[in-house]
């Protein structure tokens, strides 16, 4: 595994790191559940217009909404799609319900399931066990689920096929020089993204020489970490324990400029 | 934000999905409503422990949440879990009394539609879709929340996005009424004049 040496000022380090990790037509994991959602490398790859994308995201919030709205994403697996506290998504909206700009094709799971298929996908294991499809119309609509017995009492079980993107794109508090990555606060998907995936670009709030672990904070080592940009307030507007805190107006705001094309086509155009 | 501007009938329904819920040890909380319910619900009963997927356990709650990442929710609470352990320890573990859930669609069979309006693959209306609820088999009750029925109460949901399990009681608290079912048995146990 090759690691890119890392750089301390975003501006010039992202667009760089974004174009080295992540190719038009790839499998690619965005995590970061309602915090440490990572907006800058997301508003990269809208820059650099990298499509065909195959996201896999728990829950499809802003930066979902912005890839799919600008066209970049033709298939979706994700369990959730909303703007947490608002509602709605308006762009995955309209591109389920009307094909707008394109049609996705959806692979929906539940977050518990999703979460587990990462894991899968970092164990090396080819499926995760789950209940929680049964007498559900996901499976007749997901090819991820598949209904297995279990081989010791019989029970009816649903089987979700791992997931390995190829790539998986975080952001954390810190990393230290050696790419070795802290992150606090709600944590989930993530490290088992980084796992299961072929490479990893993290940008984070702040590198330092060597981290000083904290209580309750989670590593991603860097062994799984291809890539790690500094890239302060790179989750703006979701929120950074320590950091900053989410801008709910933000939030709002995209809920009105997302349900108008003409604002919308305004955004995209200066993102 | 979500759960603002209910009517009198819709505040009434969250109170009565509160006293519901407030008697259990343990509660599983979803999105938008269903966090209104749960300050209510911990107002009746300090000692109730309220858990959220994004990993929260034990939360004090002041304020409806305003998203259930909300900061204000993991700076008060006993801990912060890491996801797999709420979706595959309290909730696929069954350590979770009660919990309660907003729904787009719901009907008298126990199933629950969050994902579309129409069919699927042509929907009239796209929704969220399942987030963790069907992984919430709660031990003892499961409240769906609405604060306006208002045709999301139908004979048979468009879409079944999960079932809730038939071996507890079920609870659907509207701004109608309140409806009870377990094991096959079923009634109306309050309408709201």
């Amino acid at each position: 595994m090759t690691r890119a040496p890392f750089s301390v000022t975003a501006a010039e380090a992202l667009p760089n790191a974004v174009k080295a990790c992540v190719c038009s037509g790839e499998t690619v994991a965005i995590e970061g559940f309602g915090q440490r959602i990572p907006f800058a490398a997301v508003h990269e790859i809208i820059r650099q217009r990298i499509g065909d994308l195959h996201l896999v995201r728990m829950g499809v919030d802003l930066v979902g909404d912005q890839l799919i709205g600008a066209g970049l994403v033709s298939a979706l697996t994700f369990s959730w799609a909303g703007n947490p506290g608002f509602g709605a998504l308006r762009r995955f909206r309209a591109a389920v319900e009307r094909g707008q700009p394109r049609s996705l094709t959806l692979e929906e799971l539940s977050h518990g399931s999703l979460l587990a298929a990462y894991r899968a996908g970092a164990a090396g294991l080819p499926f995760a066990v789950t209940r929680s499809f049964l007498d559900s119309d996901l499976v007749a609509h997901c090819s991820l689920v598949a209904p297995i017995a279990c081989p010791f009492s019989g029970e009816r079980l649903h089987a979700v096929r791992a997931i390995r993107p190829d790539v998986a794109i975080l952001h954390a508090q810190r990393a230290d020089r050696m790419g070795n990555v802290e992150l606090r606060g709600v944590v989930g998907a993530e490290r088992y993204a980084a796992f299961a995936a072929s490479r990893t670009l993290v940008t984070v709030e702040e590198i330092i020489e060597e981290i000083t672990p904290r209580p309750g904070s989670v590593f991603v080592p860097a062994e799984v970490n291809t890539t790690v940009v500094c890239a302060p307030r790179g989750a703006y507007p979701s929120g950074v324990d320590g950091y900053y805190d989410r801008d709910d107006d933000a939030y709002a705001e995209w809920d009105a400029l997302s349900g108008d094309d003409a604002r919308f086509a305004r955004w995209l155009a200066t993102v | 934000m979500a759960g603002d501007g209910l009517t009198p009938r819709g505040e009434e329904a969250v109170k009565r999905a509160a006293e519901l819920v407030a008697r259990y040890d343990s509660l599983f909380v979803g999105v938008g409503i269903a966090g209104r319910c749960a300050v209510l619900a911990q107002r009746l009963n300090p000692a109730l422990t309220v858990v959220f997927e994004s990993g929260i356990v034990g939360a004090a709650l002041s304020a409806p949440p305003r998203s259930i990442s909300d900061r204000r929710l993991y700076e008060r609470c006993r801990y912060v879990a890491p996801q797999e352990e709420i979706f595959d320890c309290w909730l696929g573990g069954r350590r979770i009394d009660a919990a309660v859930v907003g729904a787009a669609q719901v009907d008298l069979h126990g199933r629950v539609n969050t994902t579309v309006i129409g069919s699927y693959a042509a929907p009239r209306a796209r929704l969220t879709g399942a987030g963790g609820a069907p992984e919430v088999r709660p031990r003892r009750a499961a409240v769906v929340l609405l604060a306006a029925a208002n045709g999301r109460v139908v004979e048979s949901v468009d879409f079944v996005t999960y079932r809730l399990p038939d071996d507890i009681d079920r609870w659907l608290v509207t701004d109608l009424g309140v409806w009870h079912a377990r094991s096959g048995e079923q009634r109306l146990v309050a309408v709201t004049p």
